[in-house]
C-alpha cells in the first residue's frame, strides 16, 4: 500500500467535526475557558437596549453583536452629523441626514446573521411618558451620554424591575461606566484554577489509598512514581504526630518539615515526584477550612430570610452550610492536577477524588431536597448540572449586592467626594469622579456639556464650572478645592462631553465585557464605578 | 440637507478637534494647538499596522477614526471562519482572502479620505528602507517570534545622529479577559526583548510521558501529533488547518485515550492543543487595541503625556489595569548589548547548552547556532555544515569555558554573547 493509500483509507469524515456555528465562535468557547456553551447560550437568548446611537453605543454593541448577542435595540431621534460620521465606524458619509439609530443598527447587522438588531427613531423621554413598560422588556438598559434627569428615570425604573443598567460617560480623555446591578450571585466565576487535594484532611477513600502504599518497600521506579499527594500526606500526618496536631506553623517549621521529606528520596534515583512535593508543599500547610468569603455568605440576610420566593442560589448556600456544619469542608471539586505518576496510579487517584466529589454533591442534593420541601419549592429547578457546578464551585462563590444610581444622587457621598478635592489622595479617580458630578450639574443648568461650545467660549465655562466646584467644596466638605481636581475638571471640560474614537473604544470594551458578565452570570463584574483615564492609561474602580 | 461623497464634511473632526485646538492641563508645553497638528497628523504621520488579526483590525479602524490618512498594513495570514467572531472588518465571503487587503480595503470603502496600503507579507521579507518611511509602528500580533524580530530590526535602525531614525513601537497582546499594551522607545525604553521573561512559557510535556505515563487527554494527542503522524507519515508535513489532519489525530489519541482509561479527548481540544490557539475575545482586543491607538494619537500630536510605558490590563475579576515602568534589563541581548555570564555545570556537554538556550525564559532562541573566534561549533543550516558540526554537539562544555561564545538565529535578527562560567 501506498502512501496515498493508506492517507485515503485513514481519512475518513466522521459526525466529531463542529458544525459552522461551533467553528465561528470557536476561540471564545475553546475549553470552556471563556464562557462556554452555557454562557453562549444565554447572550444568544439576551436582548439589550442602548440609548444614543454613539460612537461609544457602537463600540459597545460591536464587541455585542460579534459573539452573537440575540438582540440588540437602538433608542435615538437624532439625524446623523458630519461629527457623527467622524467618530462612528458604524456610520459611512451616506448616513448623514438619516436617523442615527436605523443606520448604527444596519451597519451593526453586517457583522453577524444570526443577530437581530432594531433601530427606534424615537425620543427615550417620550416613551417613558407613554409607555414605561417598553423598558423592562430587556435583559440589560445601556446608556451613553444621556442627560441626568433621564439617567436617573431610567435607572430607577431599572432598579425597581431587578434590571441590570450600565450608564456610560465620556468627555475627551476621561470616560466612566457605572454599573447598578440586581443582587448578582455567581457560580461559575472562573477561578484560575480549582485545586482541593484535601492533604490536611483526607477522605477515608484518600485514607486508604495513601496507607496502601509503603515508602520504604517498593522499587526504585515505583518510589520516583508515588504521587507526590501521598508523599506530603504521609510527611503531614507524621508531623502531626509530633506536633500535637498543629500543621507547620512559621518560616523555620515549613523548612525543617520539607527537610525531613526530602530525606525520604532514594539516592542516585531522579525522583520529580519529590520536586513537586517540594513545591507544592504549600499546600499542605493551608487548613482545609471554610474559606473566609464562604463563611461570610452564611451570615447573608438573605439566608435568614428564606422563603420560597428565594432563589435557587440561595437554597443552595443554605444547603452548602449545612453539608460544612456537618463535615468541616466544602464539598470536594472533584479535579486533579497533572502530577508526576505512571497512567495507572493517575487514573486510580483520580477516580478516588471524582467519586468522592459525586458523593458529596449526592449529600448535597438530598440536604436541598429536605430543605426546599419546607418551603414547598420543586427540585425541578435545580437540574443536576447546576446542583453539580455550585458544589464544585463552593469555594469562589461571589454575592454582589447592587446600589442604585438615585441613592448615589439623593444622597452623595462625602467620602469619596472629599478624597476627590483632597490634596492627600494623588491619584485621579477620585478627582475624575467629582469632575464628573460637576460636569453634570452643569449640563442640568444648562442644557449641554461643559465645554461642548465655541472656542472663544470655552473661558467662560471653565468659570462656570469652578463656580459649581466651589460650591461643592464648600457645602460638603467646608475645604478649598485642591490642584488634581481642578486639573481634572479643566481636562475634563477641555473634552467637552466629545466621544473620542479611542476613548470610545475602550470604554466599548470595557462595558462590552461587564454586560457579557452580568449577562453570562459568569466571572466577576466590577462593583460598581470604573473611572478611566486615558492620559495615564490607568482604570480604576469605586463602590458608590 | 442632503450630503454624499465628494462633498466636504467640514464637521468630521469635531469630536477629535477638541483635544486639538486647545491644550489641557496635563499637556506639553510644547504642544501647539490648532492647524499644525491637524495637518500632521491628517496629512504627514505614516503609520504602520503589523498583524491585521483581532488587535490588527480594531487598530486598522480605530487609526483612521483618529485622522491618520497614510496607513499601511502588513499580514500574511488569509481569512478562516473562527476569525470572524472578533475580526470584524471580514465578513463569511472573505474567507479565504488576505486579511491585510480585505481588512484594508473595508477601511477605505468606510471612511473617506484615508489610504491604507495592504501588504500580504511577512515582516521579514521586508528591510530597514521600508521601515524606515513610517513615523509610528503599532504592533497587534499574537507571535512572539514576529514581535522579537521588528523589536530588534527598529532597535538596529536607530543611528544617533538622525532623530527621525527613531520609530517609537506600540506593541499590543491579549489572552482571553487579559491583555497588555506598551509603548517602546528603541534604545530609551526597556524593549520587548527585555520583558521576555515575563511572558508564561508554553506548556510543554515530557516525551516520556507522552509515550509511557499518558495521564490527561493532552497527552494522548500530543503522542498522536509527535510520535505517530511521523511515523505513519514520514513525508508529509502535519498541517493544523487541515480538517483530515485533525480528525486523524483525533481518531489516534481517542485510541490511546480509551486504552489509557483517560478521558476528555474530542475536535476541540485536539484543535486547541496542536495549534496552540489562544482563546481570544472581540471585548478585550477593543481595549488593548483602543489603547494602543491612543498612544498613537498622544505620541503623534502631543496632545497629552503618552504611556509610559506598559499597562497591564486584567478583566475576569473586575476590572484591573496595572500602569507601571517597565525597566530595561541589564542582560537583555538587543538593548543591553553586554557579553553575558552563563554558568555550566563541567558535565555538560554541547548540546545541553543548545537546550538551556531553548528552555530559559530569557533566551527562547529556538534554533540557536554558535560559534567562537576561532570558527563555528554548531550550525543549524546548511545541512552540509550542520552534519559537519555535528559532531561538537557531544564535545564538554568545559572546553570553552572563558570563552566568548556567539549565539545566532535565522529568525532573530540579533546575536547573542556569551561567556560560560
Ligand atoms: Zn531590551
Amino acid at each position: 500500500m501506498d502512501l496515498e493509500q493508506i492517507t485515503s483509507a485513514e481519512f475518513k469524515v466522521t459526525d466529531q467535526r463542529p458544525d459552522h456555528k461551533t467553528r465561528r465562535y470557536d476561540r471564545q468557547l475553546r475549553i470552556s475557558r471563556l464562557w462556554a456553551a452555557a454562557g453562549q447560550s444565554a447572550l444568544e437568548n439576551a436582548r439589550v437596549l442602548v440609548i444614543n446611537g454613539s460612537a461609544t453605543s457602537s463600540a459597545t454593541l460591536k464587541n455585542l453583536v460579534l459573539p452573537g448577542i440575540g438582540h440588540f435595540t437602538v433608542m435615538d431621534d437624532q439625524l446623523v452629523t458630519d461629527a457623527d460620521i467622524g467618530n462612528n465606524f458604524f456610520l459611512e458619509p451616506e448616513s448623514v441626514g438619516k436617523p442615527r439609530a436605523t443606520e448604527t443598527v444596519r451597519l451593526l447587522l453586517e457583522m453577524n446573521d444570526s443577530v437581530q438588531g432594531e433601530g427606534l427613531v424615537k425620543n427615550p423621554y417620550h416613551v417613558l411618558e407613554t409607555q414605561p413598560d417598553f423598558f423592562t422588556n430587556f435583559s440589560a438598559v445601556i446608556l451613553h451620554n444621556t442627560e441626568t434627569d433621564l439617567t436617573l428615570k431610567l435607572s430607577d425604573l431599572a432598579w425597581s424591575n431587578h434590571l441590570p443598567l450600565f450608564s456610560m460617560k465620556t468627555s475627551g480623555f476621561y470616560a466612566s461606566l457605572r454599573v447598578q446591578l440586581p443582587e448578582q450571585t455567581i457560580i461559575d466565576t472562573h477561578p484560575d484554577a480549582i485545586v482541593d487535594l484535601r492533604l490536611n484532611k483526607p477522605f477515608e477513600q484518600l485514607k486508604k489509598f495513601v496507607q496502601s502504599t509503603d515508602l520504604n518497600k517498593v522499587s526504585d521506579n515505583d518510589h520516583a512514581h508515588i504521587p507526590y499527594i501521598v508523599v506530603l500526606i504521609k510527611q503531614l500526618d507524621e508531623w502531626k504526630k509530633s506536633h500535637d496536631g498543629a500543621l507547620p506553623k512559621n518560616i523555620t517549621e515549613k523548612r525543617e518539615f520539607k527537610k525531613v521529606m526530602d530525606s525520604h528520596r532514594r539516592k542516585g534515583v531522579d525522583e520529580q515526584n519529590f520536586d513537586e512535593a517540594q513545591s507544592q508543599a504549600y499546600r499542605a500547610f493551608q487548613s482545609n477550612d471554610i474559606p473566609h468569603q464562604v463563611a461570610e455568605l452564611y451570615q447573608d440576610d438573605s439566608l435568614k430570610n428564606l422563603s420560597k420566593d428565594s432563589s435557587p442560589f440561595w437554597f443552595l448556600v443554605a444547603s452548602l452550610k449545612v453539608f460544612s456544619d456537618r463535615h468541616g469542608v466544602l464539598p470536594h471539586p472533584g479535579t486533579l492536577p497533572d502530577l508526576h505518576t505512571d497512567t495507572q496510579t493517575y487514573v486510580h487517584l483520580q477516580t478516588i477524588y471524582k467519586n468522592k466529589a459525586r458523593e458529596d454533591v449526592e449529600e448535597l442534593k438530598s440536604i436541598l431536597i429536605g430543605i426546599i420541601d419546607k418551603f414547598s419549592v420543586s427540585i425541578n429547578i435545580f437540574s443536576d448540572d447546576l446542583i453539580g457546578a455550585f458544589a464544585k464551585h463552593s469555594a469562589f462563590l461571589k454575592v454582589i449586592k447592587g446600589s442604585s444610581i438615585g441613592d448615589e444622587y439623593t444622597s452623595p457621598r462625602r467620602d469619596v467626594i472629599s478624597s476627590g478635592i483632597s490634596d492627600e489622595f494623588t491619584e485621579s479617580a477620585y478627582a475624575i469622579y467629582v469632575a464628573f458630578i460637576i460636569s453634570d450639574a452643569f449640563s442640568e443648568k444648562y442644557k449641554r456639556q461643559p465645554g461642548d461650545c465655541k472656542l472663544e467660549d470655552f473661558e467662560n465655562d471653565v468659570m462656570r464650572v469652578n463656580s459649581e466646584l466651589e460650591k461643592v467644596t464648600k457645602d460638603l466638605c467646608g475645604k478649598e478645592p485642591s490642584k488634581v481636581i481642578s486639573d481634572s475638571l479643566l481636562e475634563l471640560v477641555r473634552g467637552g462631553g466629545s466621544d473620542l474614537p479611542n476613548t470610545a473604544a475602550f470604554l466599548g470594551g470595557l462595558a462590552s465585557q461587564e454586560i457579557i458578565k452580568v449577562i453570562t452570570n459568569q466571572y466577576i463584574p466590577i462593583d460598581n464605578y470604573c473611572i478611566i483615564d486615558l492620559i495615564k492609561s490607568t482604570t480604576s474602580v469605586l463602590k458608590m | 440637507m442632503s450630503h454624499g461623497n465628494g462633498q466636504a464634511h467640514t464637521q468630521t473632526h469635531a469630536h477629535v478637534d477638541k483635544v486639538l485646538e486647545k491644550g489641557g492641563p496635563f499637556t506639553d508645553e510644547y504642544f501647539q494647538a490648532g492647524k499644525d497638528v491637524k495637518k500632521f497628523l491628517r496629512e504627514q504621520c505614516k503609520v504602520l499596522i503589523i498583524g491585521a488579526g483581532g488587535l490588527g483590525c480594531e487598530i486598522v479602524a480605530n487609526l483612521a477614526l483618529t485622522g491618520f490618512s497614510d496607513l499601511h498594513i502588513i499580514d500574511m495570514d488569509t481569512i478562516d471562519v473562527s476569525n470572524l467572531n472578533r475580526q470584524f472588518l471580514f465578513r463569511s465571503s472573505d474567507v479565504g482572502k488576505s486579511k491585510a487587503v480585505a481588512a484594508a480595503d473595508f477601511v477605505m470603502k468606510r471612511i473617506p479620505n484615508v489610504k491604507v496600503t495592504a501588504h500580504h507579507n511577512k515582516i521579514q521579507d521586508f528591510g530597514d528602507d521600508f521601515y524606515m518611511q513610517f513615523n509610528l509602528v503599532v504592533c497587534g500580533l499574537d507571535s512572539v517570534e514576529a514581535r522579537r524580530w521588528i523589536n530588534a530590526t527598529l532597535y538596529n535602525m536607530v543611528d544617533d545622529d538622525n532623530p527621525e531614525s527613531l520609530k517609537p513601537l506600540i506593541d499590543g497582546g491579549t489572552e482571553g479577559f487579559k491583555g497588555q499594551s506598551r509603548v517602546i522607545l528603541p534604545t530609551i525604553s526597556s524593549c520587548y526583548e527585555c520583558s521576555l521573561d515575563m511572558l508564561t512559557p508554553p506548556t510543554t510535556f515530557p516525551i516520556c510521558t507522552i509515550a509511557n505515563t499518558p495521564r490527561l487527554p493532552e497527552h494522548c494527542i500530543e503522542w498522536a501529533s509527535v510520535l505517530e503522524w511521523p511515523k505513519v507519515f514520514p513525508s508529509k508535513k502535519l498541517d493544523n488547518d487541515d480538517p483530515d489532519h485533525i480528525e486523524w489525530l483525533l481518531n489516534k489519541s481517542l485510541t490511546r485515550a480509551t486504552e489509557f482509561n483517560i478521558e476528555g479527548v474530542n475536535w476541540s481540544l485536539v484543535q486547541g492543543v496542536v495549534k496552540n490557539i489562544i482563546p481570544s475575545v472581540a471585548s478585550t482586543n477593543a481595549i488593548i487595541a483602543a489603547s494602543c491607538c491612543n498612544e498613537a494619537f498622544k505620541i503623534a500630536t502631543t496632545t497629552a503625556a503618552y504611556l509610559n510605558n506598559y499597562m497591564m490590563f486584567i478583566g475576569n475579576e473586575g476590572v484591573f489595569t496595572y500602569t507601571f515602568e517597565h525597566q530595561k534589563r541589564e542582560s537583555c541581548v538587543v538593548c543591553g548589548g553586554e557579553t553575558m555570564d552563563l554558568e555550566v555545570k563541567d558535565e555538560m556537554i554541547v548540546e545541553d547548552l543548545l537546550e538551556i538556550l531553548k528552555q530559559k525564559a530569557e533566551f527562547q532562541v529556538r534554533k540557536p547556532s554558535l560559534s567562537n573566534d576561532q570558527g563555528n561549533i554548531y550550525l543549524q543550516y546548511p545541512p552540509q555544515l550542520e552534519e559537519y558540526t555535528r559532531q561538537n554537539l557531544s564535545k564538554s562544555l568545559s572546553d570553552y569555558k572563558g570563552q566568548t561564545i556567539l549565539v545566532t538565529d535565522a529568525n532573530l535578527p540579533f546575536k547573542l554573547s556569551l561567556r560560560l562560567v
